[in-house]
């Protein structure tokens, strides 16, 4: 019985370690208990996802980084804290409630929580978060304009 | 106990049924590692430096078990396994409800998110009987589908 038990242990441990292996962004190994802590109820993804999502024409670009930052997003709306109403306003003409707005940050989860949650409680719940900074996306192949 | 005698029928039985419910648990937590992660987060029972090595491997100890259960290979090591495994799913649960923490069980991933309850623990243990029997049964290791 034990090396039954010892030949499924290895094998499951094996084929995990071989499918975290071909795709580690899935979930990285160490935890971001920060995003856990927040209670993020929104879809989080990585970077390279966040990229393959915006080639397939899947969402809305929203940069919700604040002021005005020198790598900016082509074709992203801002939506920043300090300027929320008037910013959401503008995107409010070019988006429906059922579209998919993709979220990016400077990769504090918490700021870019709290704008997610703002812009949820307008009726807009089809959120996805991405983790990590713009370099992250520059370095996934999104496109940036310096 | 070592000389459970199970009838064939009533071992195939429990076989399939303990192997399936373990494979179609396993499945949605494979394809979607960062939603069970978070349903074991909830629990707040496992270290952060354990929580996505867990929540990646688990899976497929629940796949491989079920697996082998229902191809009749190593049914004693796959029905050790998984009385393990239920046995923590037990010490998890009544963990959450003792702590009264009102969560969704994840047992099977993104999938039938059930809220903690005694119903929950009433199917644990009903699983954990099955597989103890499986366990201590005499004919097991050498029935095959």
């Amino acid at each position: 019985m034990k090396r039954e038990l010892g030949i499924l242990l290895l094998i499951s441990l094996g084929v995990s370690i071989l499918a975290w292996a071909i795709n580690p962004d899935r979930l990285p190994l160490k935890a971001d208990f920060a995003s856990y802590e927040l209670g993020v109820n929104f879809d989080l993804v990585n970077a390279a996802d966040a990229v393959q999502l915006l080639n397939d024409n899947a969402v809305v670009l929203v940069d919700i980084r604040s002021g005005e930052p020198e790598i900016r997003l082509p074709g992203a709306f801002p939506v920043r804290q300090e300027s929320f109403d008037n910013d959401f306003r503008d995107l409010f003409d070019f988006i429906l409630p059922e579209d998919k707005l993709l979220l990016v940050g400077n990769g504090d989860l918490m700021s870019i929580s709290s704008i997610a949650e703002r812009i949820s409680e307008r009726g807009y719940k089809n959120l996805v978060l991405m983790r990590g900074d713009i370099s992250a996306w520059e370095h996934a192949g999104g496109e940036v304009r310096k | 106990m070592r000389n459970l005698k199970l009838p064939d029928y009533i071992e195939l039985l429990l076989r399939l049924m303990i192997g399936g419910t373990f494979i179609y648990a396993s499945i949605s937590k494979i394809f979607h590692p960062d939603a069970f992660a978070l349903s074991i987060f909830h629990y707040r029972l496992v270290p952060a430096a354990l929580l996505h090595p867990f929540a990646i491997y688990l899976p497929y100890l629940e796949f491989f078990a079920g697996a082998a259960l229902i191809a009749g290979k190593y049914i004693k090591g796959a029905s050790l396994l998984v009385s393990l495994m239920v046995l923590m799913f037990i010490g998890a649960i009544s963990s959450a409800l003792f702590r009264d923490i009102d969560i969704s069980c994840g047992c099977f991933g993104t999938e039938g998110g059930h809220a903690i309850g005694l119903q929950l623990l009433f199917r644990d243990f009903i699983l954990l009987a099955g597989s103890i029997a499986l366990l201590f049964s005499k004919i097991s290791s050498r029935q095959r589908l």
